[in-house]
C-alpha cells in the first residue's frame, strides 16, 4: 500500500466517489470513509483525465502540453498528488 | 382512522429553527408559538438498544431515521424520523442538563433526520441581510457576535443556525433561541456584567436573554464569514471560491464529525454543495493579539453593502 508510485504505474479514479464542481474546482466525498476532499484547478484536471486509465507518464506528458511547467516539477507535483489520492483510496493502481 | 389521545398532561407549544414543537416539558427558553406540530417531545421509556443499527459508537446508536443515546446522570434520548423525541430522564438529573442535551444534541439530530444540516456559529441581521459568523472554537466568533449585538444589530440565532427547507426562491435562517451564550473570558473582554444571569451547568458559560435584540422575522442569508487568526497586524477579508469555499461550508457544519457516523454523509455533501452555490463565503483573518472587533465589524459591513439581494 505504501509503495511509491512510478511513472509506469497505470491509474484510474474510483467510480464510487461522489463529486461536485464549484467555480471550476472539484469537491469529492468518500462515503465509505465519510470524508470530504477538495482539489485545486490542476488537481481537478487530473481527476478529469483519469476517468480512463492512464500511466503516470502519460499524465505528465498531457499536463506538460496544457500547462507551462517543466518535466521535473510536473512529475514531482503529480506524484505527490496521486500518492495522496491513493492513500485516501480515491484512485487505484491497475 | 387513527385517534391519538394524550393524557391530561398540559402540552406546551414552541417554535425554534422553523420547527413547531409540542411537548409536556417546560422549555421556557423557547419562543411560544402555535403552528401545526412538526415535532413532539415526550417523556417515556426509551429502548436499551436499537436492533439492526447501521452505525454505533460509544455513546450513541443510529440507523436510518432513528437515533438513540444515553447520557450518564442525565437520561436516555431517542429521536425518530425527524418528528419525535422520547426522553427518559434519570432520577438525579438536573432539569437544565436535560434541556441542554435536548437543545444542543437532539434538536440538531432531528434537523439532520429532516435533511437539514445546520451551520455552527452565530447569525446576525446586518441591515436586512443575515450573515453567519463561523470559525473554530476560541477564534472569537462569539465575541464578534456579541459586539454586533451591542452595536445594535439583531441576533437571529446563536451557536446553531438552521436554514429553511425549500431554497427555490430564497434562502434564509430560521430564528433560534432568544439568548446569547457568553463565557467568563468574553464577558471580561467586552465588559459585560454577568450578575444575575443563568449559568449553564458544567460549562463556563452564562445565558444572556434577548427580547428586542432578537430578530424573529425572515431575513435572507447572504454570506458566511469564517474567522481565523493570523500573525499580521491588520484585519483582512478575502472571498473564497471553489474547493476552499466548499471546505469552509462543510467544516462549519454543526457537529460535522457526527454526520458520517449517523450515515448521512452523502446527503450532507449535496447540501453543502447547493449551499455553496447560493451564498458568498469570506475568510476574515484577524490579528491574534489586540482589540480589533470594531475593524472586523467594519470589514464585514463593507462586504455586505456590496452584495445585492
Amino acid at each position: 500500500m505504501s509503495k511509491n508510485l512510478e511513472l509506469s504505474d497505470r491509474i484510474i479514479r474510483r467510480e464510487d466517489i461522489s463529486t461536485t464542481t464549484i467555480d471550476g474546482e472539484l469537491g469529492m466525498m468518500s462515503e465509505e470513509k465519510g470524508k470530504y476532499y477538495t482539489l485545486d484547478f490542476i488537481g481537478t484536471r487530473v481527476w478529469e483525465l483519469i476517468e480512463q486509465s492512464l500511466t503516470v507518464d502519460q499524465l505528465v506528458v498531457i499536463l506538460m502540453k496544457e500547462y507551462d511547467v517543466d518535466r521535473l516539477t510536473c512529475e514531482v507535483d503529480l506524484i505527490e498528488l496521486l500518492e495522496k489520492l491513493l492513500k485516501e483510496e480515491l484512485i487505484k493502481v491497475i | 382512522m387513527v385517534m391519538t389521545h394524550y393524557s391530561n398532561e398540559k402540552m406546551n407549544h414552541y417554535s425554534v429553527y422553523g420547527i413547531n414543537i409540542s411537548t409536556e416539558f417546560d422549555l421556557n427558553e423557547l419562543i411560544v408559538s402555535t403552528g401545526k406540530t412538526d415535532l413532539t417531545i415526550l417523556k417515556a421509556k426509551v429502548p436499551n438498544f436499537l436492533t439492526g443499527t447501521t452505525q454505533s459508537c460509544a455513546f450513541f446508536q443510529a440507523k436510518e431515521n432513528e437515533f438513540l443515546t444515553r447520557i450518564e446522570h442525565v437520561g436516555g434520548f431517542y429521536a425518530i424520523e425527524g418528528n419525535k423525541i422520547i426522553c427518559e430522564p434519570d432520577q438525579e438529573a438536573e432539569y437544565m442538563s436535560i434541556k441542554m442535551y435536548l437543545y444542543g444534541f437532539l434538536l440538531p439530530v432531528i434537523l439532520m433526520q429532516r435533511g437539514r444540516f445546520p451551520m455552527h456559529g452565530s447569525c446576525i441581521d446586518v441591515d436586512g441581510k443575515s450573515i453567519v459568523i463561523s470559525g473554530q472554537s476560541g477564534v472569537g466568533k462569539s465575541s464578534l457576535a456579541i459586539a454586533f449585538r451591542m452595536a445594535g444589530y439583531k441576533l437571529v440565532s446563536d451557536d446553531l443556525i438552521a436554514l429553511n427547507d425549500d431554497w427555490h426562491d430564497d434562502i434564509y435562517v430560521h430564528y433560534g433561541f432568544p439568548v446569547q451564550k457568553i463565557t467568563v473570558d468574553t464577558a471580561k473582554f467586552l465588559n459585560v456584567d454577568l450578575v444575575g444571569l443563568e449559568r449553564i451547568p458544567g460549562e463556563d458559560k452564562s445565558i444572556i436573554p434577548l427580547t428586542t435584540e432578537f430578530q424573529k422575522n425572515v431575513i435572507p442569508l447572504t454570506a458566511l464569514f469564517e474567522i481565523v487568526t493570523y500573525d499580521e497586524e491588520e484585519v483582512k477579508i478575502k472571498e473564497l471560491f471553489g474547493g476552499e469555499k466548499l471546505r469552509c461550508i462543510i467544516a462549519n457544519t454543526y457537529n460535522v464529525e457526527m454526520i458520517g457516523t449517523i450515515g448521512l454523509a452523502q446527503e450532507h455533501f449535496s447540501y453543502g454543495t447547493e449551499l455553496a452555490k447560493k451564498i458568498k463565503v469570506f475568510r476574515l483573518s484577524r490579528p491574534i493579539h489586540g482589540f480589533t472587533l470594531e475593524y472586523q465589524m467594519e470589514n464585514i459591513i463593507k462586504e455586505i453593502k456590496k452584495i445585492d439581494v
